[in-house]
């Protein structure tokens, strides 16, 4: 017991902010909900007709009913792991495919640096909707290929950042103080390159994740996302708008789930950025 | 976007050219005439002057009837800008409108067309026989309806100034309902020569019609002014329309309400009812009935691939579909379900063996078709939209709770649409064989019109049927009411044995207008007699005016 | 300097030519035939192939990516396959209202991004601060079909003030297209009010920490000079860049803004055209987006060089 009161002592000490936790304990739950759907006691997200259709709030349906008559809270938690997916899985594989490549390219310069800046900018100047559409075209709408494809469209701006991040660390003195005593050059990346160049990546990273569970959102929005009936939050808000007067209802929450869960994602980044005194400003 | 007629815009030259059409004997194919409306259209004096908006569900490819598609928007703007050489009255029948007359022979194998005297087109050149002549042999040039024309139209022949004459190579008995205008007869409307000639009918129609044409931007507007010389004196009332496409119903939906147009047709029934209750608008609508066979709402097969080439499965398919429970979910329980290619109230409705609901049957047919799990699932697909994703989950549930999987798919609008034609599909929302004449839905269902996947074909379900196809050639030959009625009734009958198309509900039209907009459910004929209002989305403006 | 502008320019050449290519190639990976919809119900087999040889389309990729490279030189992007009008025509028509629907959304942003950035940037930490915060964080949080809809039933449905739909020509009526434009240009610059908000105040509140600052106090100079004259300038450097940078999010948002407000740019039209292997019209929309792209991050480079000397020093070697 005095452990988890020294524990939250501890917590408090850091000067987070109220905010700040209980954005953290948002995004927990999230998550949590969406690993473990399948075990929690919710309708079957696909059941149509099973009940009467835009029902209001009641205890077999806490968040109602849409209008086929499925359950509004079961189709949101399972539509979760979808924006969750997309968003972690497409900057992750951003990183990788961005943040590698951006750390060689602001450490070796030159020709390496040439080359894959003029890359990205291609990249970057390539529209995105054409390469996603190109993408979920001719690849088919899956979980995989969204999350792919916003991973793609995402890495150059994440090259960026990196690279920009990398060049002002590798020019410090600290770097050439560690190349004159005749470290190694993985020796160098991996103890003084990437722990700084991470901890700038950090915080851009989680705007990053919003952005991501947004685009997927906007795709759902324009029916491009995974395709029915896989619930989504984007494709919930959609179906409601277009029939926001019969139940508007329908329409609050799937748009407060994409709030909520955005806005905490950047609420943590920002605290952890500030009180880690990242300059926002890596461009 | 709701789902759509067939062959709507996005399809440049793909033919509707349904042939055939009723005796004006037998129009009318329902009792009831076009349905609840909430205000007296007649007793007030029409006002001229004013700028009309139309809030329509689509944009065009085109704007010439030779090589543009129309679906029910395009036919409005047909009607904008030329005139059909006849119309339909509120019973069904057919009456010359842009003609004086037109005359069958004693078999229906000489069709006689006079046109009116003393009429110009929009750029002044004179509506003649040289016209006439120059526009049916331009119709069967074209891509879009050569094809369905050219096997049955022998010659065209100059009687006099004012005359021509069409010779068929066989009986067609209810040509003259083509000449109407509705979707699928677009040949109906005269272009002036000189466009013709031309060859910017496409971006600039001229016609005889009530307005002029005056801009284009597709998918914005599409302007035309009053047409000061027009033949019918008087009409239009208003001094200008523009036509603003508004494919997603909600939106149509929130411009009327806002104020930015004064009238839209809808189609979606959750979106119409909002307005419908709403009192500061006047509606129309085919809930209680229309003339003519009805636009139906269906899940169509295609027959040529598995696994829906199998019987016993699409019996199963339709023995699981809830209809009833799908049509008060989706459409609020308004439309009424028909279970049949021809309307409750329809002469030609019949039902015939077509399965009911019944989960149990479904699985049993299901064994009967012996097909392995794997071979059984199928992708059921939508036109993108979100009404429309609904709509599918729905009819997915149905399927996979008699253990029949599908994988469901939202295609782009064109691209539905040239999949359809190709045969490229396993089962597709559709929306079709609304007419006013069971002949005009001919090539929908008869096996001439049938290709192998992978080539056009004008019968989607790719349904062969030697007895329909006899049917179908009785119904177009034989002017005998009677023998229609059984011809027909008998389609009706093999259609719902074959199973191509799970019956759902008839389709929703409905026209909204804001207080103050008059004369858009109906109109007057030249002779006098009551025109037919709203038809399968598509209603009068000539005689349109404002207050 | 001007050794610096002519390089960047330079380089757009390859990189058009690169993305075109690019595109042109994904495009004919993609399932679907143009002809098909072209050739219509007398489609034979015989029929098919000829048409199939009028548009070309018979010859080999890279033959025919080398066909259209000759006709773009010379202004011509060839004709849709879908609508009769030519490429150029559509973009013509289509593009203006995208470029005014972004720029103007900018424009707005700034509006309200930089006097909320200066007053936060100067009292950090108080109530200001902390509720700007949280309102620039909300509105990056929210996304922007869920303040479009909303925008539209309020204020157009509800109020009748502005347009649920529909768009006026510029050249028709600038007071009435600005009144459609309204609610879409606010809906789209939200988003990027949140992100200039956050990154110039960061960047204000660190200048302001610099000697410089001080001294300007120090001489008795008013906050509202020191703000305007000393402050800003450095900062506008990462702004112009973020801004630059934006672009890209920018086209894609510009895009579901106008299936909302079924505004006619170029956003519709080339998800169609995509969708419809309308391969013409979509190389023209590439071109012209990745035209747009480049020089505005060249733009972007030169103001930031001007903007901040140290720059052109540093750069003066490229």
């Amino acid at each position: 017991m005095g452990r988890v009161i020294r524990f939250f002592a501890k917590l408090k000490s850091l000067k987070l902010g109220v905010g700040f936790w209980l954005s953290v304990a948002w995004v927990a739950l999230i998550v949590l909900v969406a690993i473990f759907a399948n075990l929690l006691p919710l309708p079957n997200p696909d059941s149509a007709l099973e009940a009467p259709s835009n029902l209001g709030p009641s205890l077999h349906h806490l968040l109602g009913t849409d209008n086929i008559g499925r359950d509004e809270l079961s189709r949101l938690i399972f539509g979760s792991r979808v924006s969750l997916v997309v968003g972690f899985g497409s900057i992750l594989l951003g990183i990788l495919l961005g943040g590698l490549t951006g750390i060689l390219a602001g450490y070796y310069g030159k020709a390496v640096d040439f080359s894959l800046n003029s890359l990205a900018i291609i990249f970057l100047a390539f529209p995105q909707m054409i390469l996603i559409l190109a993408l979920i075209t001719f690849e088919g709408r899956s979980l995989l290929v969204i999350t792919v494809a916003i991973g793609i469209v995402g890495s150059p701006l994440i090259f960026r950042v990196v690279r920009s991040a990398t060049q002002s660390v590798a020019s410090r003195e600290y770097v050439a103080a560690s190349k004159a005593l005749g470290a190694s050059t993985s020796r160098v990346l991996l103890k003084e390159i990437f722990p700084n160049v991470a901890m700038t990546l950090s915080a851009f990273v989680f705007i990053a994740v919003g952005v991501a569970i947004l685009a997927e959102a906007g795709l759902s929005f324009l029916g491009l996302s995974v395709p029915p009936p896989t619930p989504t939050w984007g494709d919930m808000v959609n179906v409601a708008s277009s029939e926001l007067e019969q139940n508007s209802i329908l329409w609050i929450w799937p748009s407060l789930a994409l709030l909520f869960t955005v806005l905490s994602i950047n609420v943590v980044a920002d605290r952890l950025r500030m009180k880690f005194g990242i300059r926002e400003s890596f461009l | 976007m709701k789902r759509r007629t067939i062959l709507t815009s996005g399809v440049s030259a793909v033919s509707i050219g349904a042939l055939g059409g009723a005796g004006a004997l037998l129009a009318a194919c329902s009792s009831s005439s076009s349905s609840s409306s909430n205000f007296q259209s007649t007793g007030s004096v029409p006002r001229p002057g004013g700028h009309l908006r139309i809030g329509t569900e689509a944009e065009e490819n085109g704007l010439s009837p030779f090589t543009s598609n129309f679906d029910a928007t395009g036919i409005m703007y047909a009607r904008a800008f030329y005139d059909p050489l006849a119309a339909t009255d509120s019973t069904g029948k057919t009456h010359p409108y842009l003609a004086r007359s037109i005359t069958p022979n004693y078999d229906f194998t000489k069709w006689t067309i006079e046109v009116r005297s003393n009429v110009y087109f929009h750029d002044g050149s004179p509506l003649d026989s040289d016209a006439l002549v120059l526009n049916f042999s331009e119709h069967l040039k074209s891509p879009l309806s050569g094809p369905v024309l050219g096997p049955i139209i022998k010659a065209i022949n100059k009687v006099d100034p004012l005359t021509i004459e069409l010779s068929m190579n066989s009986p067609w008995v209810p040509f003259d309902v083509y000449l109407c205008g509705w979707i699928g007869g677009q040949f109906a409307y005269v272009s002036s020569p000189k466009a013709i000639q031309a060859g910017t009918l496409n971006t600039n129609p001229v016609g005889t019609g009530p307005f002029v044409f005056s801009q284009w931007e597709p998918n914005d507007h599409l302007s035309g002014t009053k047409n000061p010389h027009y033949w019918q004196t008087g009409l239009p009332y208003v001094d200008s329309v523009t036509f603003h496409p508004l494919p997603v119903e909600q939106s149509r939906s929130d411009s009327l309400r806002a104020g930015d147009v004064d009238v839209a047709h809808f189609t979606d029934v959750p979106t119409y009812n909002a307005l419908k209750t709403n009192s500061s608008f006047t509606h129309v609508d085919n809930i209680a009935g229309e003339v003519g066979p009805a636009d139906q709402d269906f899940i169509m097969l295609d027959l040529a691939k598995p696994p829906m080439d199998n019987l016993n499965f699409r019996r199963a398919l339709a023995s699981s579909l809830d209809v009833v429970s799908y049509n008060k979910a989706v459409n609020l329980g308004l439309t009424q379900i028909d279970r049949s290619v021809f309307q409750v109230g329809s002469p030609y409705h019949s039902v015939g063996s077509y399965p009911n609901y019944s989960p149990k049957s479904a699985r049993e047919y299901l064994k009967m078709a012996g097909l392995s799990s794997n071979q059984s699932s199928f992708v059921l697909a939508n036109v993108t939209g979100p009404n429309n994703q609904v709509d599918l989950e729905l009819v997915g549930e149905m399927l996979s709770r008699v253990s029949i999987n599908t994988s469901q798919q939202q295609i782009e609008q064109s691209k539905y649409i040239i999949n359809a034609l190709l045969g490229d599909f396993d089962a597709y929302f559709w929306r079709q064989f609304g007419a006013i004449d069971p002949d005009q839905n001919y090539n929908w269902w008869s096996s001439a019109f049938v290709k192998p996947v992978g080539t056009i074909s004008l019968n989607f379900a790719r349904n062969s049927d030697p007895v329909i196809d006899k049917a179908l050639l009785q119904g177009r030959e034989n002017p005998q009411v009677e023998a229609r009625v059984e011809a027909y009734k008998t389609v009706a009958r093999q259609i719902n044995q074959d199973i191509p198309y799970l019956w759902q509900n008839r389709a929703l039209w409905a026209v909204c207008a804001r207080g103050g907009v008059h004369g858009y459910d109906s109109y007057r004929l030249p002779d006098g007699a009551d025109g037919l209002g709203l038809k399968s989305g598509i209603f009068p403006i000539v005689g349109v005016w404002l207050s | 300097m001007k050794r610096y502008i002519l390089i960047r320019l330079a380089a757009v050449v390859p990189i058009l030519l690169i993305t075109s290519f690019f595109s042109f190639y994904l495009l004919n990976l993609l399932p679907g035939n143009p002809v098909d919809a072209i050739c219509g119900v007398g489609c034979t087999a015989a029929g098919h192939v000829k048409l199939t040889h009028q548009l070309g389309l018979d010859k080999p990729m890279l033959t025919r990516y080398l066909i259209f490279l000759k006709h773009a030189l010379t202004g011509n992007l060839g004709k849709s396959y879908t609508t009769d009008q030519t490429v150029t025509q559509a973009l013509a028509q289509r593009l203006p209202i995208t470029l005014e629907l972004m720029f103007l959304s900018q424009v707005v942003a700034l509006l309200i991004a930089v006097p909320l950035a200066m007053a936060t940037a100067l009292r950090p930490g108080s109530r200001l601060d902390r509720y700007g915060s949280t309102f620039s964080f909300s509105l990056l949080s929210t996304p922007t079909f869920v303040i479009g809809v909303f925008l539209v039933l309020a204020f157009a449905v509800k109020l009748h003030i502005f347009p649920a739909t529909g768009y006026t020509n510029l050249t028709q009526n600038v007071g009435e297209n600005l009144k459609s434009m309204v609610l879409p240009v606010i809906t789209l610059s939200l988003g990027s009010v949140a992100v200039y908000h956050r990154v110039l105040r960061s960047d204000l509140i660190s200048t302001l920490q610099e000697d410089f600052v001080t001294v300007a106090k120090a001489k008795g100079l008013s906050t509202r000079y020191i703000m305007l004259r000393h402050v800003i300038r450095p900062s506008t450097l990462t702004f112009v860049t973020l801004a630059s940078l934006n672009i890209g999010n920018l086209i894609g948002g510009a895009f579901i803004i106008e299936v909302i407000f079924q505004l006619p740019g170029i956003g519709l039209m080339t998800i169609s055209s995509i969708l419809q292997n309308d391969y013409l019209m979509v190389q023209g929309v590439v071109l012209v987006t990745t035209v747009g792209f480049v020089l505005l991050s060249l733009l972007a480079d030169i103001l930031n060089a001007v903007i901040d000397p140290r720059i052109r020093v540093a750069r003066a070697g490229l």
